[in-house]
């Protein structure tokens, strides 16, 4: 039971505050009034098609 | 009422604690994942003067609901011994309506008109990840 657990406990204390910053941050980019820079806008692309690809080979 | 110390309880209950908190903490998720449902909802209600950060929001909004269902698709699946489990069909209804969210976010990457199709198809893929 805990060897079940303690791996499903770790995964959502990684992923709670990445959820939460990363909810922040499409706020910001809704409410900014510049763009973002081209170094963000390829952080943002590498980030979404690391977490489809981890999604969809779940 | 029978009432135990906190050392008793550990002792008892070891693994229905352990339970508790997994519980705790997967709502803990899918509140951001909530949160990420107010921003896709104030999303369509908002105008932008930097137009090319929409198509970021959109990207970002879709990597956070990705990010929620992972912890739901990552679990055990159902039918063996785990109590913590994903069901398979729901799995798979998830990984489509991200896929579909996926191709929706790619098609307003391409032509800004399709941004609030986007936003549907991101908040369509949040109804479809499981909340507890």
């Amino acid at each position: 039971m805990l060897a079940q657990i303690i791996p499903i406990l770790t995964a959502m204390l990684t992923e709670a505050p990445q959820i939460v910053a990363l909810v922040e941050e499409a706020w910001k980019l809704l409410t900014a009034t510049t763009p973002a820079t081209v170094d963000q806008q390829a952080a943002i692309d590498a980030a979404l098609e690391a977490a489809h690809k981890a999604l969809q080979d779940s | 009422m029978m009432t135990y110390s906190r050392s008793m309880w550990r002792l008892c209950r070891p693994c229905s604690v352990l339970e508790d908190r997994a519980r705790h903490w997967f709502a803990v998720s899918m509140w951001g994942a909530v949160a990420l449902g107010v921003v896709v909802g104030l999303a369509s209600c908002t105008t932008t003067p930097a137009v090319g950060n929409d198509i970021a929001a959109v990207e970002i909004a879709l990597t956070a609901a990705e990010r929620a269902a992972l912890i739901y698709t990552s679990l055990p699946r159902c039918g063996g011994v785990a109590t913590l489990c994903s069901s398979q069909a729901t799995v798979d209804r998830v990984k489509a309506a991200d896929q579909q969210a996926y191709q929706a976010m790619k098609a307003a990457q391409k032509d800004s008109g399709l941004i609030s199709a986007a936003w549907g198809a991101i908040s369509a893929f949040q109804l479809a990840t499981p909340v507890k």
